[in-house]
């Protein structure tokens, strides 16, 4: 009994390193924007059709079409950074987030031109060899993508936290003209925070996709996703990492004790309540205001 | 010569608000400059102006240039204008204040040249020597600082972008008056020790005579009056004819 919930408890939080992943894309983008990027998971999705068509259909090893897949989500959100999102500097943030989610239906769109719409797996890349921890077994999969979640993660916030650039980005975070009057290029800034969501968002698309495989759907993973940054707080990147791992466990808690259909809506439960006693979500940062 | 100069400088707000008219004025380098005049005068617009601030307040040069050494400033990000020395301390303080006191230094880094560590470490100490109590709380999350603290920190942020010329706007403003004393004794002593041009925004007129050597005063958006400390007239004249003082003083001049 027990020895199995612990193992459901490792696949769920293991579960959770995708979503931690693609939760500090949206957060990194709205600290620096303010914009609610609902295109996130179609940031996730084309890397990983790229990452499909680099291994299987151009035969890299997967290591360099991981770096294809990486410089192609680059470039898509450069072009959707550049050519859409830039033009609307100043028009109100309702507008920019009804933005993001059209972009997002446009890609998703392309997607489905290009490579249909079913669901296709990825070769495979990533061990299958079950890990033991003590006698639990986790999942080969599940463990080295969890593993990678975690690197990608852990580069991520010591980046933010101690990297010249994360002091900028938290600057313009705080207020963008105070940054940019301390010599900030507060326009690099946003450029950089796109970016940096569009590589946590590739390595997230294809950790998903390497688990259930690759469609224009993919992305709606994301929603989940929603619940992750309420949970935190939007503009927390520690309780992201918590409230990430938290997520993917109780989904697999939820799935393996109760149902599937319990499985999709659950975690929404829990939010709604979080956020009823605490709006700013459990990390969300108070505002330190004091004039 | 690095003067900073206003030529013929007009400034509208959402294209309708006219709030300034045909302003000159020069900023001497390595020299303290006070620029007065009652509320809504133009005082913080010509510092936007010449920092660029404005290109985020709907506000907009309609005729006129601003230049430093020689270089039109017009149409360059304010950015890049705080990278070729101008710094601007705001009116209301603009603290980072979810960062600690010594990362708002760190920001004001990205106004000069990269630095080593030791490079930071020297110019915080520098700063910290300025303002005691900035170095006392430099791990200390910055929006707990009080007014007056906030307001060294604003002043020692600028310091710290090593700045060729520095913009000023009320520091006084709201603080105790040993306080303001305190800051204005600190500007008066950069400007004497390292030859920084200063441009000082003020409503008190006692202490911008004091340091200030060379005094604007702008009504309604115009330069009304300009000189030297000495030939400008008196604090209560200035004070009565001016900012709206006392107008017994000025009959009794
Ligand atoms: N962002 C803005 N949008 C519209 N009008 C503005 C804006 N900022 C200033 N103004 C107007 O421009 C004029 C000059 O304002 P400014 O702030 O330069 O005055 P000031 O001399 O600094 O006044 P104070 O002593 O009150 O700070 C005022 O009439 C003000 O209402
Ligand atoms: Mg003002």
């Amino acid at each position: 009994m027990l020895r199995q919930f612990l193992e459901f408890s490792i696949i769920g939080i293991a579960s959770g390193g995708m979503y931690v992943l693609s939760a500090l894309g949206f957060v990194i983008i709205f600290k620096a924007t303010r914009i609610f990027n609902f295109a996130m998971g179609e940031m996730m999705m084309l890397p990983a059709f790229i990452f499909l068509w680099a291994m299987a259909t151009v035969g890299l090893h997967w290591v360099l079409a991981l770096m294809v897949a990486i410089l192609g989500g680059i470039v898509i959100v450069l072009i959707l950074e550049r050519v859409v999102m830039r033009r609307m500097i100043g028009r109100p943030v309702v507008v920019l987030v009804m933005v993001t989610l059209g972009a997002g239906s446009v890609m998703r769109g392309i997607a489905g031109l290009i490579w249909g719409h079913e669901i296709v797996t990825l070769p495979n890349f990533i061990p299958r060899d079950p890990i033991f921890l003590g006698d639990i077994l986790i999942p080969g999969k599940l463990a080295w993508s969890f593993l990678a979640a975690a690197v990608v993660a852990g580069g991520f916030v010591a980046y933010y936290r101690f990297s010249r650039a994360g002091i900028a980005i938290r600057a313009t975070a705080s207020d963008l003209v105070t940054a940019e009057v301390l010599g900030v290029n507060v326009r690099w800034v946003y450029t950089l925070a796109w970016m940096l969501a569009g590589v946590l968002a590739a390595v997230a698309g294809i950790l998903a996709a390497s688990v259930n495989g690759v469609s224009p759907q993919l992305g709606f993973v994301a929603l989940n996703v929603l619940a992750v940054i309420m949970l935190a707080g939007m503009t927390s990147v520690f309780g992201v990492l918590v409230a990430g791992l938290f997520i993917g466990w109780l989904e697999t808690i939820v799935g393996a004790y109760l149902s599937a259909a319990w499985q999709s809506f659950l975690p929404y439960v829990i939010v709604l309540l979080v956020m009823m006693v605490k709006p700013s979500g459990l990390f969300g940062e108070e505002r330190v205001e004091r004039i | 010569m690095t003067d900073l100069t206003v030529e013929n400088l007009s400034v509208v707000y959402g294209q309708a608000i006219a709030a300034l008219d045909d302003v000159t004025m020069t900023v001497s380098e390595g020299r303290m400059t006070a620029l007065m005049g009652a509320n809504g005068a133009g005082k913080s617009t010509v510092l936007k102006a010449i920092s660029g601030v404005l290109e985020f307040e709907r506000g907009r040069i309609s005729t006129g240039r601003v230049t430093f050494g020689g270089q039109q400033l017009n149409d360059i990000p304010v950015h890049r204008r705080s990278r070729m020395g101008v710094a601007h301390v705001r009116e209301g303080r603009h603290i980072l204040s979810n960062m600690t006191v010594e990362e708002n230094l760190d920001v004001a880094g990205f106004a000069a040249p990269p630095r080593s560590k030791a490079e930071t470490a020297r110019i915080a100490d520098r700063i910290y020597g300025y303002f005691p109590v900035l170095g006392e709380r430099r791990r200390g999350t910055a929006g707990y600082l009080s007014g007056g603290e906030q307001q060294m920190l604003a002043i020692g942020r600028a310091i710290a972008a090593e700045p060729r010329v520095m913009l000023v706007d009320e520091a006084s403003l709201g603080l105790a008056p040993m306080i303001a004393e305190q800051i204005f004794e600190i500007l008066g002593r950069i400007n004497a020790d390292t030859g920084l041009t200063i441009l000082i925004v003020e409503q008190n007129v006692g202490l911008a005579l004091r340091y200030a050597e060379y005094v604007y005063v702008l009504e309604n958006g115009r330069v009304a009056l300009e000189g030297t400390r000495d030939t400008i007239g008196t604090r209560e004249e200035i004070s009565a004819r001016y900012l709206g003082g006392d107008t017994t003083l000025t009959e009794m001049a």
